[in-house]
């Protein structure tokens, strides 16, 4: 029987959750200013 | 806080859907131009001109472009890109118009922050889906004369719409 690979010694480390990336779009280079709005409801 | 957050995903998204919409418009136009050509190279009645009797090696030259054309173009990424770009903009013009609904009850103070975090978590992740669902390669194609105008599209509704003072 083939040598099998011995499971290693330490605790696999869990996957890391990658960030969400957005596809690659260009970014646009400015926002226009935020009309006046009311404040959020509590 | 979340609000400034949501204004400026709103705006970025209006940008990229003017953007695709050019995209859409050049790649149509690059389409059509190719047909053209290949129609003009295949007609008899243009290759019959007497002016190519003068010009023969011209013309010589046009049948053998529009050959290399022919036989390559299935490898062109014209068609497909029409397809998906035609696909994305569907899917990311029906995302905008809510995107818009729900920004007027933000603007309205109608949601708390927690609602509004998770309105701008919603807008990303379906941003997010309609891109990988048409351009699962990342194939999207850049064109920065087009990005720059799709911001002066969108900056000129927003200074409709939304005027900085009100």
């Amino acid at each position: 029987m083939a040598n099998l690979p011995k499971p290693p010694s330490h605790p696999t480390p869990p996957i890391q959750r990658q960030p969400m990336v957005e596809r690659k779009l260009p970014e646009p280079k400015k926002t226009p200013p935020m009309p006046k709005v009311l404040p959020p409801r509590t | 806080m979340s609000q400034e957050h949501y204004w400026k995903e709103f705006y970025r998204l209006k940008v990229h859907v003017c953007y695709m919409e050019l995209q859409l418009g050049s790649t149509e136009s690059t389409d059509r131009a190719l047909k053209i050509f290949l129609a003009i190279t295949s007609s008899a009645s243009i290759g019959g001109w007497a002016i190519w009797k003068d010009l023969a090696s011209v013309w010589g030259a046009i049948i053998a472009a529009s050959q290399v054309v022919n036989s390559t173009r299935q490898y062109f990424p014209y068609k497909e890109r029409l397809r998906a770009l035609s696909g994305l903009l569907n899917d990311l013009d029906e995302l905008l118009i809510q995107v818009e609904s729900r920004w007027l009850d933000i603007s309205g103070g109608l949601l708390s922050e927690a609602e509004i975090r998770k309105a701008l978590d919603d807008l990303r992740v379906r941003k997010l889906k309609a891109f990988k669902k048409y351009f699962p390669d990342n194939m999207i194609p850049d064109n920065g004369r087009l990005f720059q105008k799709a911001e002066e599209k969108a900056l000129e509704y927003f200074d409709n719409f939304y005027p900085a003072e009100q």
